[in-house]
């Protein structure tokens, strides 16, 4: 901006300049004049609003990685190699994450899918500085790549180490370009990404039922990890839906959250092992 | 700027403008959008079978613009009920991998050398049906064996066998995998029949000896499945699992209670159970009386073994011993199962279900309807090793990988050795010819496939996507080869061979149906009447009493030079040693450990402590036989004096996601072998 003179024009060019730059980067942030509750907090869902979530029951799940392999495929996610797996930079939405208690001869063990736990009061998008995560009107917690700076401050925020960083743009063997799932952008160097519940079907689900024109019926959308799950161990559906199954199963004697403390009010329940 | 005054109070009239915004617009604004996802070009589905191992599960493949794109289970297949396992969910990667075989290989230096010479495919069946036209004229030497899959039936193998067939007789053979089959030698000597139905969500208590069956199950989804139901089943009931195992392996952590083994010894273990099942006379009296031959022959040979020497070669605490005994005689019906390991140990193992008296009509395991012919089975390598052929034809296996050892002596006496293959696996790369087949997306399906109880699937669909490049269907190089060589009566294309086939199957319709309706037929829904194809009608001990006077299974000999014990396991990822050339598969190899990409060894930080190796060290494994480069793991819930390994990597080509990754641990040894370790 050139220096300002006391002008009307330059008043004028001034107001303007501002505007575009408050607008442009929401730097009205940084003043504390901005509503930091814009789409990013908890807010009351309007009646008959979809809130998505999953349960993973893992006294089924047997750790098979079923769900890794399904999401990667779905979701373009880079093939990964020996350098990027020894300096733990593998980008995987959905991870199996275990955890180990006791010793020998009597030790235990627990294998946990880990996909986004889609919170409903996420600490990753309070810190976005521009507004490139935020929760959606159903819950989904979202990534807008095109808006990422990539300062990963989402991806330190985020205690369940759901969000990974692209150190490197992805190598795709030309031949592996026709894999493609054509639904789902392929990310650039330098951007966070996460899992979305492969929220591209849910927005074919809902293509399809205004083409039909009927409401979006339960089961008519599941990511990619539910789908394929030979244990049926992970059920998804609509938490408000009283009727879902997922709805139900979140209100089991067994389900817990992961880190409840910290009150980020996950959407994934786990319903833990034994009778 | 300067901060004057002036400045001061222009900068709060803007500020005061902008932040007076309404709400509305500043949420519109900083809120994303969110795109309509892209037009999308034209979708469509294609159903056919998963042909990444021999379990045979349904999927359908979503294809934009004629790409597949998607991969996903077909929920109504009895096979997989919607679900696949890592592999199935893996296949595009091998449909589209940048590094697979597209023309046939002429070898031009030493075997191994990979140093080819790219000929066309009229050249390639004319060089080969030479060639055995050559080795079948006055040789006194086997002229052909032919090495195919084990226990599933498919088409191309069928045309293999039409091939072998029509040179000469025993010359078809099929090579398994131990650590992912079932006792069927067991099943052969005590049933008279491999043909057992095991119907594992029946048990109430589930002993599994050495089999670690969530990863390493022959038909992987059935498998997690089977546990689902084990665990929270309709019936509301929860089954006891057991897993007696050297490694804390993902079945052991799933199960409700460890017990840790010294690797090769799991059949002993069975031997002393048995033994006290018979003494604490909780064996079950009626079945044994009723429906077996020779208990009391097999009751007095297990007189030399006592509890003490059991728990001294096994590790396990006798008291450990003698509660797993009542727990097998108080939860019934309780099953024990093993996979395809030491005959010993198969029998020892499936002893103990006649003692407890869950085989036949209702119980764990049954008869089963089959058809001869159907089974393939894999004991290629005794006779092969005694007379080798003149000309090995291998089709989709990898022997050279799988057990090295004997094959490797096999395939250097073989003068010519010629693989169908995708990929340049270790067999491949040591042939003198390799020939490009389809991946099984690009293949035509009509397969059997029979499930662990004893439910058979037979489908049938043409090939989900078109070939990408100039590769063939096994089956159709097989056919040319026939004619090539035998000329009348062989249909001149797959197509109408495979036609003809399920004219035979009465299945023809099949085919049509894989546009969405049901491609597959269920064959026969399990139990046969007599489980038993024995002379007397029975189950029979015998085969077992004998092995028994043979062999001093006390035994336990130290070792002070290799001090340690190996323990080899076949992740899922990798199962049947394949996998490791898709990088998706890579990722997901050790989910215990978060290990992939490499060649762990897993092992107590007691053991590590003498050869002084820290975790995460690159060390060597070594055994009599060689020795291996592997990364160290130190894990306190690993046996101490126990090293343990993955199968499946450790290939010198395989594509560039496999290509010189990790070590092969079969090179040095099996379940058991003495090793010792140091720094790399």
């Amino acid at each position: 901006m050139e220096s300002l003179t006391t002008s009307r024009n330059g008043f004028l060019r001034g107001l303007l300049g501002t505007l575009g730059v408050f607008l442009l980067s929401g730097i009205g942030k940084a003043w504390g004049t901005a509503p930091r509750d814009a789409g990013h907090g908890k807010r009351p869902l309007k009646p008959g609003e979809h809130r998505w979530g999953m349960v993973i029951d893992l006294d089924k799940c047997t750790g098979c990685g079923s769900c890794v392999v399904a999401c990667s495929t779905e979701n373009n996610l880079a093939l990964g190699n020996p350098q990027e797996a020894s300096m733990g930079r593998i980008i995987r939405w959905l991870k199996i994450l275990p955890s180990h208690e006791g010793e020998f001869p009597t030790p235990k063990q627990r294998l946990l899918p880990m996909p986004c736990q889609q919170c409903d009061i996420p600490p990753c998008t309070k810190v976005c500085p521009v507004y490139a995560t935020f929760r959606n009107e159903e819950g989904i917690v979202g990534q807008v790549y095109s808006r990422c700076i990539g300062c990963r401050y989402c991806l330190n925020a985020c205690p369940y180490t759901c969000k990974d960083f692209n150190w490197k743009a992805p190598v795709w063997p030309e031949e592996m370009r026709a894999s493609f799932n054509p639904d789902v952008s392929i990310r650039p160097k330098g951007v966070v990404e996460k899992c979305l519940f492969c929220h591209h079907r849910l927005q074919r689900a809902k293509e399809e039922a205004v083409a039909e024109g009927r409401p979006l019926r339960e089961n008519d959308y599941q990511p990619a990890c539910a789908e394929i799950c030979p244990a049926k161990a992970i059920v998804f559906g609509d938490l408000n839906n009283n009727d879902s199954d997922a709805a139900n199963l979140s209100k089991d004697p067994r389900a817990f959250h992961l880190l409840e403390e910290l009150g980020t009010e996950p959407k994934v329940t786990y319903l833990k092992e034994g009778a | 700027m300067e901060i004057s005054r002036r400045n001061f109070f222009k900068f709060g009239i803007f500020s005061g403008l902008t932040s007076a915004l309404p709400a509305w617009a500043k949420k519109a604004v900083l809120t994303p959008k969110e795109d309509a996802p892209p037009p999308m070009g034209e979708e469509s589905f294609a159903y056919t079978i998963c042909g990444l191992c021999p379990a045979g599960c349904g999927i359908r493949v979503r294809k934009v613009d004629g790409h597949a794109v998607g991969i996903s289970g077909i929920p109504d297949h009895p096979t997989n009920q919607g679900g696949l396992c890592p592999k199935g969910a893996a296949s595009l990667q091998e449909l589209y991998h940048p590094d697979r075989l597209r023309t046939p290989l002429l070898r031009r230096g030493p075997r191994g050398s990979g140093e080819w010479k790219e000929i066309s495919w009229d050249k390639a069946v004319r060089s080969l049906s030479e060639k055995i036209t050559r080795a079948r004229s006055g040789s006194k030497i086997k002229p052909l064996a032919a090495l195919t899959r084990a226990r599933a039936w498919d088409i191309q193998g069928e045309a293999l066998r039409g091939l072998a067939d029509s040179i000469g007789k025993d010359n078809f053979f099929a090579l398994g995998f131990p650590k992912s089959e079932f006792p069927s030698d067991a099943y052969e000597r005590m049933h008279g029949s491999r043909r057992v139905a095991f119907h594992m969500s029946r048990a109430k208590l589930l002993v599994s000896f050495g089999f670690d069956w969530l990863q390493s199950y022959p038909s992987p989804v059935e498998a997690q499945m089977a546990f689902a139901q084990l665990r929270r089943g309709p019936s509301g009931d929860r089954a006891e699992i057991v897993q007696i195992e050297p490694r804390f392996s993902v079945t052991a952590g799933k199960a409700d209670q460890w017990v840790p083994v010294r690797p090769g010894t799991e059949g002993l273990l069975a031997l002393i159970l048995a033994k006290q099942l018979i003494a604490n006379e909780t064996y079950d009296k009626a079945f044994i009386h009723a429906q077996s031959r020779g208990f009391e022959d097999f009751k007095k040979s297990l007189d030399a073994l006592s509890l003490d020497d059991v728990s001294t070669a096994t590790e396990v605490p006798g008291k450990e011993i003698r509660l797993l005994a009542v727990k097998l005689s108080s939860l019934k019906p309780a099953a024990a199962i093993t996979n395809r390991g030491p005959l010993l140990t198969q029998m020892a193992v499936h002893a103990l279900n006649a003692l407890l008296g869950n085989i036949g009509t209702g119980g764990v395991f049954s008869g089963m309807e089959g058809r001869e012919g159907f089974w393939a089975d894999g004991l290629a390598d005794q006779s092969l090793q005694a007379r080798p052929p003149e000309l090995l034809l291998v089709d989709r296996v990898d022997p050279l990988f799988l057990s090295p050892s004997v094959w490797k002596e096999i395939v250097a006496k073989t003068p010519f050795v010629a693989t169908v293959s995708s990929f340049l696996n270790e067999t491949a790369l040591s042939s003198d010819l390799v020939l490009p087949c389809h991946t099984p997306l690009e293949r035509g399906h009509c397969s059997f496939h029979v499930s662990a109880n004893g439910s058979a699937v037979l489908g049938a669909a043409p090939k989900a996507v078109a070939p990408l490049h100039e590769t063939k269907d096994p089956g159709e190089i097989f056919l040319a080869l026939t004619r090539a060589l035998a000329g009348t009566r062989v249909p001149a294309d797959f197509d109408s061979y495979v036609m003809s086939h399920m004219k035979k199957l009465r299945a023809e319709k099949l085919f049509h149906e894989s546009s969405g309706g049901k491609f597959w037929r269920e064959m026969s829904a399990a139990a046969s009447g007599n489980p038993y194809a024995t002379r007397s009608g029975k189950f029979e001990f015998d085969a077992l009493t004998n092995l028994l006077k043979l062999q001093d299974v006390k035994k336990a000999r130290e070792d002070g030079e290799f001090p340690l014990r190996l323990h080899l396991y076949a992740p899922l990822a990798f199962s049947f040693g394949e996998g490791a050339h898709l990088p998706y598969l890579q990722s997901v190899a050790g989910p215990q450990m978060q290990e992939a990409w490499e060649t762990w060894a897993e092992m107590h930080p007691e053991t590590a402590s003498l050869p002084g190796l820290s975790d995460g060290e690159a060390i060597w494994v070594e055994s009599r036989r060689g020795k291996i480069e592997a990364r160290a793991r130190l894990s306190r819930a690993a046996m101490p004096g126990v090293v343990s390994l993955p199968v499946g990597l450790g290939y010198a080509d395989y594509g560039r996601w496999a290509k010189g990754l990790g070590s092969n641990p079969l090179e040095i040894g099996e379940e058991g072998t003495e090793v010792r370790l140091w720094k790399a």
